[in-house]
């Protein structure tokens, strides 16, 4: 498996943030696409963050694909620390491919894909 | 016979769409793993609410199956609703199973691995008669970075970060079965690593019936040879077999064999449905 990685929305401060990234060409035998938030900063508990995917086949019509429940910052997971991410299966001939973030809290983060193929 | 059409996962999320619509008739199934809080229920865009097992495991991994049999056809977007917590889930749909009456044969049972290992297996199971056999594994202890089938069985969906993974197996006999997978790193023993299984029965499996006719009469699940003196000094010759449940959409599994053991040649079948 090869992973390509995609910094879609760059580093920044974000407070109470509803965005949706610009389209990401689907590589030829895409397996799953990840997106999550890179950051330096620790998660601060007052964070919530949500996911949700969308794919096209004709770049005009975009379809929903997956949503994520509420992250809560800090949430830990086997003791550590989890950063926000969603990864989706594809087996379709899905062409691009866009996250939408929606964040309460002000945080300092990056929005990248992972490209599985 | 039952077949594979399409599947998806996602981790963590709460509703997932299919990728291609859903054909009518068909089985969906759910395949969902979380940490904590509860699941109270699941349902489809199109298909309103499926059949949810109870809630398996006692640990940081809970764990259940849901389906939908003899489904509406169309876009489908499943939903988990309630808190679970960490929810990663994989959506299926399967062809040629039972639509007439709920195709689950038996009930949806769970292993709770005992010991740490890199084979974790499924306590014994039974089908009655031939169908899908679907199992799914959930670890929220381990992250995986390889995951593979048990013998028998096709690996679904792997998410190794989450962990959960699943399997099937189509048109299997009826009999006593186990399943099993192999992982990369050795799963957590007793009682975070969960295997739950499911079994489902094909469309048009003939489970009873005679032979008639000319030649030897049967009873229904006798084995042996069929006598066939004179078979081969006839160019044609016709036996028929009259099932005592016609089901709306009939396979018949049938082999045919010369005396001396050999397959048989030439063997041809009129389904009195078509």
């Amino acid at each position: 498996m090869a992973v390509q990685t995609k910094t879609i929305l760059p580093l920044a401060l974000r407070t109470d943030f509803v965005q949706t990234s610009p389209p990401v060409d689907v590589p030829v035998g895409l397996l799953a696409a990840r997106f999550r938030m890179e950051s330096t900063e620790f998660l601060t508990p007052d964070l919530t963050c949500q996911f949700q995917m969308e794919e096209t086949n004709n770049g005009t019509d975009w379809r929903f694909v997956a949503g994520q429940s509420p992250f809560v910052g800090g949430q830990l997971k086997n003791g550590q620390p989890v950063l926000p991410s969603m990864r989706v299966t594809f087996n379709d001939g899905a062409t691009q491919i866009r996250g939408t973030v929606t964040t309460q809290g002000s945080w300092r983060w990056a929005l990248v894909v992972d490209l599985e193929t | 016979l039952s077949g594979f059409v399409q599947k998806r996962s996602v981790y963590p999320g709460t509703s997932l769409a299919y990728s291609s619509n859903v054909t009518a008739g068909n089985l969906l199934v759910v395949w969902l793993v979380w940490t904590s809080g509860t699941l109270t229920g699941v349902s489809g865009s199109l298909n309103g609410a499926f059949t949810v097992s109870s809630t398996s495991g006692t640990g940081i991994t809970k764990c259940a199956i849901a389906y939908k049999f003899n489904c509406s056809g169309g876009a489908e977007t499943i939903s988990a609703a309630g808190a679970p917590t960490d929810l990663g889930f994989t959506i299926y749909e399967f062809s040629g199973i039972q639509t007439s009456s709920d195709p689950l044969d038996g009930s949806i049972a769970s292993t709770t691995i005992a010991s740490s290992t890199t084979t974790p297996t499924s306590a014994s199971f039974s089908n009655s008669v031939t169908g899908l056999i679907f199992v799914g594994i959930g670890d929220e202890g381990t992250t995986q970075s390889t995951t593979t089938a048990g013998s028998g069985y096709t690996l679904g969906e792997f998410q190794g970060g989450h962990d959960h993974a699943d399997e099937y197996a189509l048109t299997v006999a009826a009999g006593s079965h186990t399943a099993s997978f192999t992982l990369g790193t050795a799963c957590s023993g007793s009682p975070d690593c969960v295997i739950v299984v499911a079994c489902f029965k094909d469309a048009g499996v003939v489970t009873g019936g005679q032979w008639v006719g000319s030649g030897t009469r049967r009873a229904p699940g006798q084995k042996g040879p069929f006598d066939q003196r004179g078979f081969l000094a006839s160019p044609f010759r016709q036996y028929d077999f009259t099932p005592s449940v016609v089901p709306s959409v009939a396979t018949f599994i049938y082999r045919m064999r010369d005396l001396d053991g050999l397959s048989g040649q030439g063997a041809t079948m009129k389904n009195p449905l078509e």
